[in-house]
């Protein structure tokens, strides 16, 4: 036993070899392409530090807004009864499903000097700046930080608050006493991955930052329009401190380990509180909502706001000169992705949860940290890294690129998905002479499937809105949807901007629609083999 | 090795085993034979667990040789040293059915291979899970995945068999029952049985013989009657004679409460 199985020490010499050409090889190269006189240029100048400035607060408010927010969409979710429970969650998260630089657009087209909402309602002042960045990015972080509260709220144990209400002690102070007081590491975590999200996203600033620039922005800006690697990287290694501290405090965080007894929370109808939280649901979907449909609206527009005629023009023009590439693209990225980054991660999920050895801790500790390296950064890298290789402007880099930022989260899914089968299932596999591959492909993974499901899904959604990790790596031949999102966005054509991001949230409303079907259809199978009908 | 008696089906030679600075095994000799039921009796962490680790390969001991039919197998692989084991939550492959639990590894053995569904078949019906063939682990009870564990141990035709503390996931009802099972399969099989637990209770109802092992150290190697009649130290005295003390007391209080009018 003590021998690893020929399978396993071969996957993990791969993964660590795979780690090591594509994590660390590039981000030192990024590293080592800074100067001291270049570091020093960057950080004395005035623009760097008014962007560093910016997106430090941006982020900032970001991070505070968007907990709040979704902590009032979380709420009426979790924990009342309210009407149409499973139609908010899917609502909440649709903005998750466009690039950030679509909602970006959208916002311009409600709140810009045009916009439906400027000309509606006869707003003055103006959308553009630090608090359109802030608004956009709240937009932008509040649908994944509700995902995460969700995840928090749900997984509470009833028990105490039981205890608590005998007593009678009322709601809000059961939220801050009990709640608050158990899971505050964990909101911590969450507001630490948002402030992270929101420092690092370039799309929002591009669209509505007007004169505001941020690190990312400026980032962006040097490295595709000015080709300046040396300053890009002396910015992309600021933008990996943030991050990194959040790798550090979630990591302390683990440590502490959960307890796994918990019981349900009972939810009574309360007529009152249900109607509110309606109302709340309600009010904010539509301010997710507003975005995407005016971006849609647009799309139909002959010319907004001069001619306002129903059109299916732009949708044709876009398709003929640069949709299909882009589409074909873009699935060929997300399929791709989604095939490379859960086969890469099944094998390393089993390495680090079923076979304990140092190596699989290594495998365990970089599948985590790819989580610090933000898309932008590792976008840089990858252009300083592979350069002159034969794998640069291919698709093949793009994948690669895509498989490594998005890597951490499906990995972990499955690490824990495979720590709670049974302990001794390799041990009877030898005894009954099974061999260990197959015992892999057999047993483990035919007992995991909605866990690789969701994996697969969760690789395709975000390869498919990415403008990060692959907005230096793409070619002309290989650009997908979200970078001619960017594009258009960045030449102020909202509508050629508008029919792409369609494009996106319809091929991505399918694939979501498609794993929703197949997980429920596995979740049958599988109550049907466990004898509960 | 000239004390080893040659005609034991089992021997373990003073064998050792520690991880870390924790010492799991201590210089552990005994032997077992042929046809016997053999039982390894402690409280959690007394190293039962890795003994019978040790016996199917899966964990190596630093030092010590394992010996069947007075043959070395200290180095053959798992699947080689026929010595089946019954986990102690049975490791049923969940997402097969009650027939392909048993069958599925037959087909990486070339003597078997093309048998495999007769076999299992047979096996199953022996051990009364006929009528349960194409159901999957989860929608069995309690002693029927045990039933299925063992089959899908026993058509691998092993000339021992280990089991983990089989009852631990099972309610008191089902204990009794299956007590009697194991001890009918046995028979039928006439199988070599090593047998861990820590309910003496169980041990002394199954077996031919009870080692008591502490920390890593066999107190007593001996037949339930020596067990309870010359105990070998204080501990097994303690160990034992607790149990026996507890067994009286309940016996006279049962009596009590029947012999008033």
């Amino acid at each position: 036993m003590e021998k690893k199985p020929v399978f396993v020490r071969s996957s993990v010499l791969l993964l660590l070899l795979f780690f090591a050409c594509f994590v660390v090889w590039p981000v030192v190269c990024m590293f080592s392409s800074i100067t001291q006189e270049g570091a020093v240029q960057v950080f004395s100048s005035a623009s760097f530090q008014k962007a560093l400035w910016s997106s430090l607060l941006s982020a900032c408010l970001t991070s505070v807004f968007s907990m709040l927010l979704a902590f009032f969409m979380a709420v009426p979710v979790c924990r009342t009864a309210v009407a149409g429970k499973a139609v908010w969650q899917v609502l909440f998260i649709l903005p998750m499903l466009v690039p950030s630089v679509s909602l970006g657009t959208g916002l311009v087209l409600l709140l810009g000097t045009n916009g439906f909402l400027t000309r509606l309602l006869h707003l003055s002042g103006s959308i553009y700046g630090l608090h359109g960045i802030v608004l956009g990015q709240v937009l932008y972080t509040a649908p994944v930080a509700f995902l995460l509260l969700c995840n928090l709220l749900r997984y509470e144990d009833f028990t105490p608050h039981e205890a608590a209400m005998v007593l009678g002690i009322p709601a809000h102070r059961r939220f801050t006493g009990i709640t608050l007081r158990h899971l505050w590491r964990e909101i911590v975590a969450a507001a630490f991955l948002v402030f992270s999200m929101a420092v690092t996203d370039y799309g929002i600033p591009l669209a509505v930052g007007g004169k505001t620039k941020t690190l990312a922005t400026v980032l962006y800006a040097s490295v595709a329009g000015q080709l300046q690697f040396g300053k890009g990287s002396v910015i992309g290694a600021c933008l990996l401190v943030p991050a990194i501290l959040a790798f550090l405090f979630d990591s302390e965080r683990r440590q502490g380990g959960a307890g796994t007894v918990r019981r349900e929370f009972f939810i009574p109808r309360r007529r009152a509180a249900d109607a509110i939280s309606f109302c709340l649901c309600f009010l904010l979907c539509l301010l997710f909502l507003l975005p995407i449909l005016a971006v849609l609206i647009t799309m139909l527009l002959e010319d907004y706001p001069l001619h306002m005629v129903l059109t299916l023009r732009h949708i044709q023009e876009c398709w003929n000169k640069q949709g299909q590439l882009g589409l074909r693209n873009s699935l060929l990225l997300a399929a791709g992705t989604a095939l490379a980054g859960t086969v890469t991660a099944s094998f390393a999920a089993y390495a680090a949860a079923r076979q304990h050895s140092a190596a699989t801790r290594l495998v365990h500790l970089l599948s985590t940290l790819t989580l610090s390296v933000p898309g932008l950064v590792l976008g840089l890298a990858y252009v300083l890294a592979f350069k002159r290789s034969p794998l640069y402007g291919t698709m093949g880099i793009l994948i690669l690129a895509s498989t490594v930022h998005f890597f951490t989260t499906p990995y972990l899914l499955l690490y824990q998905t495979f720590g709670k089968l049974n302990a001794n299932l390799e041990g009877t596999g030898q005894v009954l002479g099974i061999p260990p591959f197959r015992l892999f492909v057999d047993v483990f993974l035919p007992q995991c499937g909605e866990t690789l499901v969701d994996m697969a899904a969760y690789f395709f959604l975000n390869a498919m809105v990415t403008i990060s990790a692959v907005s230096f790596l793409a070619t002309a031949q290989t650009r997908p949807l979200s970078m001619l999102v960017t594009q258009y966005s960045d030449q102020i054509n909202p509508e050629a901007a508008a029919v792409l991001s369609f494009f996106i949230l319809t091929v991505n409303l399918l694939a979501r629609g498609s794993s929703f079907l197949l997980k429920r259809r596995l979740r049958r199978v599988r109550q049907q083999r466990s004898g509960i009908e | 090795m000239g004390t080893l008696n040659s005609g034991a089906k089992l021997c373990v030679c003073h064998c050792s085993k520690r991880y870390g600075d924790q010492q799991i095994l201590r210089d552990v000799s005994f032997t077992v034979q042929d046809g016997e039921f053999l039982s390894i009796l402690g409280p959690s962490g007394c190293g039962k667990t890795t003994l019978l680790r040790i016996l199917t390969a899966l964990v190596r001991p630093d030092e010590g040789t394992v010996l069947k039919d007075g043959q070395d197998i200290t180095h053959l692989p798992p699947d080689r040293r026929k010595i089946g084991i019954v986990f102690q939550n049975y490791a049923l492959f969940e997402n097969m059915t009650v027939l392909k639990n048993v069958a599925y590894a037959l087909r990486f053995h070339d003597a078997f291979r093309g048998k495999e569904q007769s076999m299992a078949k047979e096996i199953l019906e022996r051990v009364g899970m006929g009528d349960s063939l194409e159901k999957y682990p989860g929608q069995l009870s309690g002693g029927q995945q045990q039933r299925t564990a063992i089959a899908r141990t026993l058509v691998m035709n092993p000339d021992i068999i280990l089991f983990d503390e089989p009852m631990a996931a099972l309610d008191a009802e089902n204990r009794l029952a299956l007590r009697d099972e194991i001890k009918k399969l046995q028979r039928e099989f006439a199988s070599t049985i090593l047998y861990v637990t820590h309910d003496q209770e169980e041990a002394f109802a199954l077996s031919d013989r009870i080692m008591v092992l502490e920390q890593g150290r066999i107190h007593q190697l001996d037949t339930p009657e020596n067990l309870l009649r010359h105990p070998a130290d204080s501990y097994v005295e303690r160990f034992v004679g607790q149990n026996l003390l507890r067994r009286l007391e309940d016996l006279q209080r049962f009596a009590g409460m029947a012999g008033k009018p």
